[in-house]
């Protein structure tokens, strides 16, 4: 468990200032949490599990009116699994699994057209609580298989990588974005990269 | 027994997963207020509506909030607002209250059970000085769109009545048959159907006039306004034209109880006609 005084946070929108207060607000903070950390290091099939459970909160007087809310980067569940297995001599098999709880994010929940004199206005966005809702959770499976061989007769100089990145093809999402020049306004899913093989060539010399 | 102990571990671990979950924001409306005003002005329009939710199309007269019991305060006395013939807006005749400088307005709204509040101190008259001492009082300004950095002006006005005041230039095309001016100086089109322009917030009453702070050539009419806090932080959310996406910041809302704006500012206005340089 850790406490944490002084932080801060941008001000969104500054235009001067002559003190930290002018252009950042001021807050607290705690965390605490548990990790698991389970490692196979013997044998052809090899691997760990690492797992976290963590809550973070932050406490600033000017934002939300004082509510404690997570910061963005603040992951309940974080798992990470990878195992290697060796086939035989040539061939080595390998998968990893990333689990994550989905980043926390303010979601827009009204608009108001902000006039002003003589000037037709434009749509504001107005948030919930801050970072009061998650993304999706982010899940991946890679895999990959290696092969090792000889090349310019030195003894098992070189490999040959063959990976498939999210091998599920989940596309998990980066962040959401809306746009207010629509009517009404709509939200967007920006998301990661799909299933994405690729091959390699690794020469020791 | 080391099988069992694993098991267990991943499968409190599955629990927790299982358990991930979201906190869920949900739309509640609000009441917004946008009224702006003037020393010397009455209170033209005092404009309340709901939010809308984000899922639904924006409409003004869906939102508007009729009925309401709006009134202003000053010095003591409180005057109560009409609704004027558009939904949602509500005013007080000059011939009852004339807004003047350096007085308090409290502004209290209420809906159903709701009370919504705000106050504003109206800046103290400003005037025009000049513009460049060189600048002819016909004010012809020259505008070269081969060298849009070389129209290089400076608008002067005063007095500075708190060493904290900001202060914007609020610029309308009048006359639109002298044709549009160049957007494209410095990249993209911005806001090339729009009459009016806003500066940027200055901390000095000598604002540097660009280029891009004029769609068309022809007269323009320069609003120069001292502004009060209210609406320089309102200006920070909503920012500087319609491509700007800016958030509502709570920090930067001074309306009690609902969202928007209650505003003042003190302006002097000066023509000026933008001429293409030969």
């Amino acid at each position: 468990m850790k406490d944490y005084t002084n932080l801060v946070e941008l001000k969104p929108n500054v235009i001067g200032g002559s003190s930290l207060s002018d252009i950042f607000f001021l807050g607290n903070g705690f965390s605490y949490g548990v990790e698991f950390f389970l490692q196979k290091r013997i044998g052809d099939l090899t691997g760990w599990l690492g797992y976290t459970l963590a809550y973070t909160r932050r406490k600033f007087p000017d934002i939300d009116n004082g509510a404690t809310f997570p910061p963005i980067y603040d992951r309940r569940n974080d798992l990470n699994l990878v195992v290697t297995f060796r086939v035989n001599d040539r061939w080595t098999l390998g998968s990893t699994f990333v689990y994550a709880t989905g980043q926390a994010y303010s979601e827009t929940t009204a608009i108001y057209n902000a006039e002003e004199p003589d000037y037709s206005g434009k749509i504001v966005p107005i948030d919930g609580s801050k970072n009061g809702l998650r993304l999706e959770p982010y899940n991946r499976l890679d895999v990959s298989a290696t092969y090792s061989f000889s090349i310019f007769s030195e003894k098992r100089n070189a490999e040959l990588n063959f990976d498939i990145y999210n091998v599920y093809n989940h596309r998990n999402v980066w962040f959401r974005r809306i746009d207010t020049s629509t009517n009404p306004a709509t939200s967007e899913d920006v998301r990661l990269l799909p299933i994405l093989p690729t091959f390699g060539l690794e020469i020791q010399f | 027994m080391k099988i069992a102990i694993v098991l267990f571990i991943i499968g409190t671990i599955g629990i927790f997963i299982g358990c991930d979950g979201a906190i869920e924001s949900q739309y509640s409306p609000q009441i917004v207020v946008e009224g702006f005003i003037y020393p010397g002005g009455g209170i033209d329009s005092v404009i309340l509506h709901y939010t809308t939710p984000f899922t639904q199309p924006y409409n003004d007269s869906v939102y508007a909030i009729t009925g309401a019991d709006v009134r202003v305060t000053v010095d003591g006395t409180e005057y109560s607002l009409t609704p004027a013939f558009r939904r949602g807006r509500y005013s007080l005749p000059i011939s009852t209250l004339v807004v003047q400088g350096g007085k308090t307005y409290l502004l209290t709204v209420r809906v159903n059970n709701q009370i919504v509040t705000a106050a504003t101190t109206v800046p103290m008259p400003i005037k025009y000085i000049n513009i460049d001492s060189s600048i002819p009082s016909s004010h012809i300004l020259l505008l070269d769109t081969n060298n849009a950095s070389s129209f290089s002006y400076t608008l002067v006005a005063g007095p500075v009545d708190q060493p904290w005041r900001r202060y914007m230039l609020q610029v309308t095309a009048l006359d639109t048959n002298y044709g549009k001016v160049a957007t494209n100086l410095f990249g993209p089109p911005v806001d090339t159907s729009a009459y009016v322009r806003y500066s940027f917030i200055q901390t000095a009453p000598k604002i540097i006039l660009y280029s891009r702070l004029f769609g068309w050539y022809g007269p323009n009419l320069m609003s120069f306004l001292a502004l009060d806090s209210n609406w320089v932080d309102y200006k920070r959310q909503v920012g500087y034209g319609q491509s700007a996406q800016i958030h509502y910041q709570s920090s930067l809302n001074h309306i009690n109880g609902g969202i928007g704006v209650w505003a003042s500012a003190a302006k002097d206005e000066v023509q000026v006609f933008i001429k293409p340089k030969p």
